[in-house]
């Protein structure tokens, strides 16, 4: 970093950076009036920032420019009109008395929300996955290798799969009046899973903790070279 | 009309009340149950002599009168009411919590943990050497390379910047290393986004590009932003079902599908090459679901978090795969940088990024063997006493 | 009665619109292409609406902190006015000018990064905390499979680490994808379970 090479908006940004940066860290030693100033600061930006995109990337050209070229193209009922109708419906949404006229928008969102996750989740998860279970046994989709090698792995993914997809049923029976129990299979079985599922736990444990010190040192590699760079160039 | 003195405190009241306001007493005198009077019985039961004249007490149903209901207080009572009157008179403060003097074990833990950790990247910065070698490329990597250098010129490109900015520092190694391959090469890079935030961080990564490769790349002769796509999976339904209708402008409210490159792209699967940069597997997996089964021959990479990868890693390792290369975190970015040999841009991070992972896993192995020798000396001492 | 009539509304415009949208993941149509196309289209426009409307709200809260004096008013005046400034600056020049991306790029990243960045600390802590409280072997296996992962991940000179290397690879390729797997196939038989719930009316969120 040479700061004698830099303008004036980037040292404001470096000073800026720097200064937010040791507020946020603040909160190692407790929960102080620098951290909350700081984190603020950040949900005011961020949330102006949502309101911008929303506003050039949506309602600007799908919602305003339309009427403000209407003499140069007709508007459409389908792809105009309706949608207008409907934002202004949603916006009763922010009026207590008047929150029901926007029901039935919200009643359309969550209807076409909800098909897309059972339609995404059955075609591109549950499909795809199930077949690539069944294609472990394949050698030639495999490309090759020690076979018996191929066959346990595949039987070890295979278990690993199930048990831990079983691991997540919780349906149990009272059986002679007594606590309700799963099925000794299934609790047999779910114990197999909790295995696989504590190495997978531990595989997104050490991924979160990995992106988090990657933070930590781009932030703390950051504020050493502002402190070195401008002690130099006072030097 | 005239008040109305209470005789249990002595005090005047308005002649309408039945209680004393204020001391609670009924001010109507008790009644005495009456007397039955000894009404000689008529009718079929005139000769019978001791008897309830059933008669009398038929003929006088009235409203029943008021019984005292007199409440005896006795005097430590009094004063119990004494006390909460004050009590309530004078309000609640709750009482004020004074801190602790000094630094609780938790504070200190972690301000020593913090400290370790700085002195380790700092150790890292200041001290790095070749011998932190950056990884070495697996099959995994030179797949992942392969799909971007058999581009064609201009051919159009699509990718996603899916990640909130506080992941730049571990997706942003890789994605300059891939902007500046496609760059060079001729591709016609085509920026989208589901998160608001999205769309300035695709412009902050050519920003970088420029920083880096010491020239400008400009839209929308080398590159174009289309913007945002709200309602995430929903977003992405609609964008795979039509991709000029979701974006009929650019970010910046221009004309974009009569742009050469752009010309003969009508869906997503005209694009010769799809890459999602992400941080999340619910947003990987929306990529995949929603965009990915459509796709046919065009190839779906993802430079993901390391913290989605274990979950984007079934999409990967799967036949047919779903996702046709995957680079994760700050180290698939390094192994990255020594296949392509180009610009250092996870070189410097990489001393502290190792000192840092080498000190946490140090620091979680100690503490975890100090906790599982004290829970297990708690125990002990706990043991059949019970204590 | 108007409240039957505005359930059966309600529960039908649900049912309808997911329908459609259903049915085009499984039948290729051109009708159903089409009208799927213009629902789609219209739902990302009120996702934007509805986005404003969530802003709108926060804005009202934090306004009503500060009229009402409330304590910590002072944070929501800081709020609404770094709102103010990235509005404005976004609004009058774009959201991907200069001002805007110099907004972002030395306060939201240094922010967030740094943020992300105390969560290591605060990890650490939480796995030691783990074994000191729960030394069972599920968390005993979860801390192995982390380390081992860790470790696996870095190079360092003076430790031979090849073999965590390998053993990264294979845990990652093997019980890993077997975990997840299993994983993703249970959060999405929950969401057909869920949403299939929404599409015959049986959970109506959206109602009053």
């Amino acid at each position: 970093m040479n700061i004698a090479g830099l303008t004036l908006p980037d040292i404001a940004g470096l000073l800026v950076g720097t200064f937010l940066t040791l507020c946020v860290f603040s909160y190692l030693l407790g929960d102080n009036a620098l951290f909350r100033l700081a984190t603020h600061i950040f949900i005011g930006v961020a949330s102006a920032y949502v309101a911008v995109t929303a506003w050039f990337n949506v309602i600007w050209p799908k919602l305003i420019l339309p009427v403000l070229n209407w003499e140069t193209g007709s508007i459409s009922i389908l792809n105009y009109l309706i949608p207008l109708l409907l934002s202004i419906l949603l916006l009763f949404k922010l009026v207590p008395r008047l929150s029901t006229l926007g029901s039935p928008v919200m009643a359309y969102l969550v209807g076409i929300g909800a098909a897309t996750a059972i339609g995404g989740g059955v075609m591109g998860t549950l499909f795809p996955q199930v077949a690539a279970t069944i294609n472990l046994f394949d050698s030639d989709s495999a490309g090759g290798g020690i076979f018996w090698l191929l066959i346990i792995e595949s039987s070890f993914i295979l278990v690993g799969t199930l048990s831990a997809l079983i691991y997540f049923h919780f349906g149990a029976r009272s059986p002679h009046g007594g606590p309700p129990q799963r099925a000794i299979w299934i609790d047999g079985i779910s114990n197999i899973g909790k295995y696989f599922i504590a190495v997978t736990f531990g595989a997104l444990f050490a991924g979160v903790l990995t992106a988090a010190l990657t933070a930590l040192v781009e932030r703390w590699n950051f504020i050493l070279s502002f402190i070195l760079s401008f002690f130099s160039w006072l030097i | 009309m005239s008040e109305v003195q209470c005789s249990h405190c002595g005090k005047e009241n308005p002649p309408d009340l039945e209680i004393c306001q204020h001391c609670q007493s009924p001010l109507v005198a008790p009644q005495q149950p009456e007397e039955l009077a000894d009404v000689p019985p008529e009718g079929p039961l005139s000769e019978l002599t001791g008897i309830i004249p059933i008669e009398s007490a038929v003929n006088e149903i009235t409203i029943p009168k008021p019984y005292s209901v007199k409440v005896r207080v006795s005097e430590s009572q009094r004063a119990n009411v004494r006390l909460l009157e004050n009590l309530t008179k004078e309000g609640v403060r709750p009482p004020s919590r004074e801190r602790a003097p000094g630094v609780t074990i938790q504070q200190a833990l972690r301000i020593l943990t913090a400290m370790a950790l700085i002195l380790a990247i700092s150790w890292g910065i200041i001290f790095d050497t070749p011998s932190f070698q950056l990884p070495s490329a697996d099959a995994r990597i030179s797949e992942f390379s392969e799909h971007i250098i058999t581009l064609p010129e201009s051919a159009p490109v699509l990718l996603a910047f899916e990640y909130e900015p506080g992941f730049s520092s571990e997706l942003e190694p890789s994605m300059t290393i891939i902007l500046d391959q496609l760059l060079s090469r001729g591709a016609y890079p085509v920026l989208v986004s589901t998160t608001p935030t999205g769309v300035v961080q695709g412009q902050r990564a050519i920003g970088l590009l420029n920083q880096k490769a010491g020239r400008v790349y400009e839209a929308p002769s080398d590159y174009i932003n289309l913007g945002y796509i709200p309602g995430g999976a929903t977003g992405l339904n609609s964008f795979n079902a039509g991709i000029r209708s979701t974006f009929p402008l650019e970010a910046n409210g221009n004309q974009v599908w009569a742009l050469p490159p752009l010309q003969n792209v009508n869906s997503l699967s005209d694009f010769n090459l799809v890459i999602v940069f992400t941080d999340s597997t619910e947003t990987a997996r929306s990529w995949i679901e929603q965009v990915g089964t459509d796709l046919q021959d065009t190839p779906l990479l993802m430079v993901a978090s390391a913290q989605a990868e274990p979950l984007i890693n079934p999409y990967y390792n799967s036949d047919p795969r779903q996702v046709d290369g995957l680079i994760a975190g700050l180290a698939g970015g390094a192994a990255y940088e020594t296949y392509t040999g180009g610009m250092e841009v996870s070189r410097p991070l990489w001393g502290a990024f190792n000192m840092s992972v080498v000190v946490a896993a140090g620091l979680i192995l100690f503490g975890g063997l100090v906790s599982v020798i004290g829970a297990a000396y708690k125990s002990e001492s706990n043991g059949p006493s019970g204590h | 009665m108007i409240g039957i009539i505005k359930r059966y509304i309600l529960v039908g415009t649900a049912i309808i619109a997911g329908m459609v949208i259903l049915l085009g993941y499984f039948i290729k149509l051109p009708a159903i292409d089409s009208a799927r196309t213009i629902l789609l289209n219209w739902a990302i426009i009120l996702a934007a609406v509805a986005l404003i409307i969530g802003l709108v709200n926060l804005l009202v809260v934090h306004s009503r902190k500060i009229i009402d004096k409330k304590s910590g008013n002072v944070y929501s005046v800081i709020l609404l006015v770094s709102f103010t400034i990235t509005l404005l600056v976004g609004l009058i020049s774009g959201p991907t000018s200069q001002g805007s991306l110099w907004i972002f790029n030395n306060v939201q990243v240094p922010i967030e990064t740094s943020l992300l960045g105390i969560l290591a600390v605060v990890l650490i802590l939480g796995a030691v905390r783990l074994l000191y409280r729960q030394p069972t072997s599920f968390s005993l296996i979860f801390m192995i499979a982390a380390l081992v992962i860790l470790l696996g991940t870095v190079s360092v000179p003076w430790i031979n680490v090849s073999w965590l290397s390998s053993a990264r690879s294979w845990i990652t390729r093997v019980p890993v994808v077997a975990g997840a797997r299993g994983i993703l196939m249970g959060v999405v038989l929950g969401t057909v379970a869920t949403g299939l719930r929404v599409l015959i009316g049986a959970d109506r969120p959206y109602e009053d």
